[in-house]
């Protein structure tokens, strides 16, 4: 079967007596003599591996010892799965390693192979699985030391950025340090209490803009929802608004540019051209009635005055056109009171607000419970009066500079970059997508579901006991404590420096497989084999501490 | 324990039988999954990493004295590898009885930063 026999030229020359294959050096006594010293080679080459390891492991113990908390928090971020799949790939390599060395002391030529390649494809397998774990980590900027930025906390729950720049989130939360409040971002209820590294919620939104049109009956009165006793008002039209506005800093607010949408957290300044509506729900938003109002308002005085000239004046055919004057334009005057309470209050969250009204004061949006309660009464006194005089009149008004602050809820503002008109009866829809999903229970490996509740205010990991068992699962569900990049540092390097001994046993395997397909191992000259073998196991045992100090920590 | 069953010195060194290396790997292979579940049971942090490392140990052991054949090999490799062994411990026993001495501050804090005992005096104004 080989080629090459055991008993090659040139080493009988050397008269030592070799009784076996050519591989024998000619400077050891025998086989015995070349394979014991090889062997003693490879145990002291072993030795200095565990010392090598050892210093990692006494930073680890440091670290460790130091930092329990972070030790707790941060290894929920590797997957259990990955690390014992990974465990026993290695485990079944070594088996097929010290199997290939049986091999190859029977002179199984067939099997060493075998056993060779399954070594080889076992190695690449834990590199493969290591690939994965890394890129996911590169992904969510679970790194080593200040680049420790992740997207989501070690228990899932979304977390506030540094730099707002995660991966597959399009919205997420500035935080601005001197305030020690959000500029932007989504948080649905959570509280407003964290800081950049603490935990909000980061949404991913599609905002789009829809005009409403509200159905008229054949009178032309609009048409009333029987259980609410509001407009019904149905979609026409829906347009996206893909672009999210960058951070208000950069943001060039009076200048032209295209439409775009950001999540305005509390308090939301809204800026003329601006759309606000409440909540990631969605809601809605009727601009202009205000100036609609205050239109009506001035045609009503005037036609009071007009009506008051006429009575003067005692001219009849005079007077009776100014009455009816003055009671179109208290009727305009009603319907524009109405719209613009409704446009207070239209969405299910009753918070829908408008700017651009110079007119309007601060306490219109501010006292979001004050609009409501005026709103009740106006459907009461809609009620009384039947509703019969309501026309719809889609009030054209320029926008103009004003500044309207509510601090009642998050949510969501447009901002058209233009100064242009907008009808009342557009909304902003925005659609959200909530938090991630919290694990598959029935997995084995997966982690007990615990999904963090919007809203719920989370105890500070750094303060908090982590003996306690509430204050344990506290700890890795909110933000990481200070200086978590610090476990990514040791387990960059730990797992990294047994990658780079995988690597390169994959390399010595390689290379044994071809020595093993040109038969140049025997049953006296198999050194190689059982040295590459020893080394394996020990990368083995070193994953075997490994796995438990970083995968599994309690 | 070389018996001729399964330690045949055929050759220039100890060949393992195919019921040793099977027999090794499941082992190692059911106290992977021993120590997955292991940690699923709350026995209190300590207990939980002393099971863990227990585990591991006994799984190092059954490595080193079957896949890499230390029980069938000379003594002295034993006495490099064990030697090895007890330096190793010998750090990190030192290292964990030491860890009374860590000083609780060496970590800057942007909050609480360290009076610096040196240097010009901070202006005011």
């Amino acid at each position: 079967m080989s080629s090459e026999q055991p008993h090659a030229a040139g080493h009988d020359d050397h008269g030592h007596g070799h009784g076996g294959s050519q591989f024998i050096q000619h400077h050891y006594d025998d086989a015995q003599h070349q394979f014991d010293s090889g062997k003693m080679g490879i145990w002291l080459f072993l030795a200095q591996e565990v010392l090598f390891f050892s210093a990692l492991f006494v930073a680890y113990i440091i670290y460790r010892y130091h930092h329990p908390e972070i030790y707790a928090y941060a290894h929920k971020y590797l997957d259990v799965k990955f690390g014992a799949i990974n465990t026993a790939v290695l485990i079944f390599s070594s088996l097929t390693a010290a199997w290939a060395v049986r091999a190859a002391q029977l002179n199984q030529r067939k099997l060493l192979i075998t056993c060779l390649a399954a070594t080889i494809l076992c190695a690449l397998a834990f590199l493969g699985i290591k690939y994965i774990e890394y890129t996911h980590k590169i992904h969510e900027h679970i790194l080593f030391g200040h680049r420790f930025d992740p997207c989501v906390s070690s228990g899932n729950a979304p977390l506030l950025t540094k730099n707002n720049e995660c991966p597959g989130h399009k919205g997420s939360v500035l935080w601005d340090d001197g305030g020690q409040k959000p500029v932007m971002g989504c948080f649905a209820e959570i509280a407003l209490d964290q800081n950049p590294h603490r935990p909000g919620l980061q949404v991913d939104c599609e905002v789009s803009e829809t005009v409403l049109e509200i159905p008229k009956d054949a009178k032309g009165k609009p048409v009333t929802d029987k259980r609410t006793n509001k407009w019904a008002v149905v979609a026409k039209s829906s347009t996206p608004i893909t672009k999210q506005c960058p951070p208000p800093s950069m943001h060039a607010e009076h200048g032209e540019h295209e439409a775009c949408w950001r999540v305005a957290p509390q308090p939301a300044v809204c800026h003329p051209g601006w759309f606000f509506t409440s909540r990631c729900t969605g809601g809605a938003m009727l601009a202009g009635a205000p100036q609609a109002l205050a239109a009506a308002k001035q045609e009503a005085g005037a036609a009071l005055t007009a009506l008051n000239a006429a009575t003067a004046s005692k001219d009849e055919v005079r007077t009776k056109d100014a009455k009816a004057a003055v009671a179109k334009a208290d009727a305009a005057l009603l319907e524009a009171e109405n719209l613009a309470d409704l446009a207070r209050s239209c969405s299910a969250g009753g918070a829908s607000f408008w700017s651009s009204d110079s007119h309007a004061s601060s306490s219109d949006c501010v006292d979001g419970r004050l609009a409501r309660d005026k709103q009740l009464k106006n459907v009461r006194k809609q009620e009384d009066e039947k509703l019969e005089k309501e026309k719809l009149a889609i009030p054209l008004t320029t926008w103009t500079l004003s500044e309207c602050v509510r601090s009642e809820t998050t949510g969501f503002l447009v901002d058209h970059g233009d100064h242009k008109v907008r009808p009342f009866e557009m909304i902003v829809t925005p659609k959200c997508k909530g938090p991630p999903a919290p694990t598959n229970a029935s997995d084995l490996f997966a982690e007990p579901e615990r999904k963090l509740k919007l809203g719920e205010k989370l105890i500070d990991p750094s303060v908090a006991a982590p003996d306690a068992h509430d204050a344990h699962d506290q700890l890795y569900l909110g933000p990481p404590p200070e200086h978590t990049g610090m476990f990514f540092t040791i387990y960059f390097a730990m797992t990294g420096l047994h990658g780079i001994h995988v690597l390169v046993g994959v390399f010595v395997f390689i290379w044994l497989l071809i020595r093993a397909i040109k038969g140049h191992f025997t049953p006296d000259y198999f050194g190689p084999v059982d040295f590459a073998a020893l080394y394996w196991h020990i990368v083995d045992l070193i994953w075997i501490f490994l796995f438990p100090l970083l995968y599994l920590i309690h | 324990m070389a018996s001729e069953h399964h330690d045949d010195n055929h050759g220039i060194a100890h060949t393992a039988s195919i019921k040793v290396l099977v027999g090794t790997g499941g082992t190692l292979l059911l106290l992977t999954l021993v120590t997955v579940l292991a940690t699923k049971v709350d026995f209190g942090a300590n207990i939980n990493l002393a099971v863990a490392m227990f585990i591991a140990v006994v799984k190092a052991t059954l490595v080193i004295l079957f896949f890499m054949h230390l029980k069938y090999d000379k003594l002295f490799h034993s006495v490099i590898f064990v030697s090895a062994i007890l330096a190793a411990c010998l750090f990190v026993g030192f290292t964990l009885m030491d860890s009374g001495q860590y000083q609780e501050t060496n970590i800057w804090h942007p909050d609480a930063p360290p009076a610096a005992p040196f240097g010009p005096r901070p202006t005011t104004g």
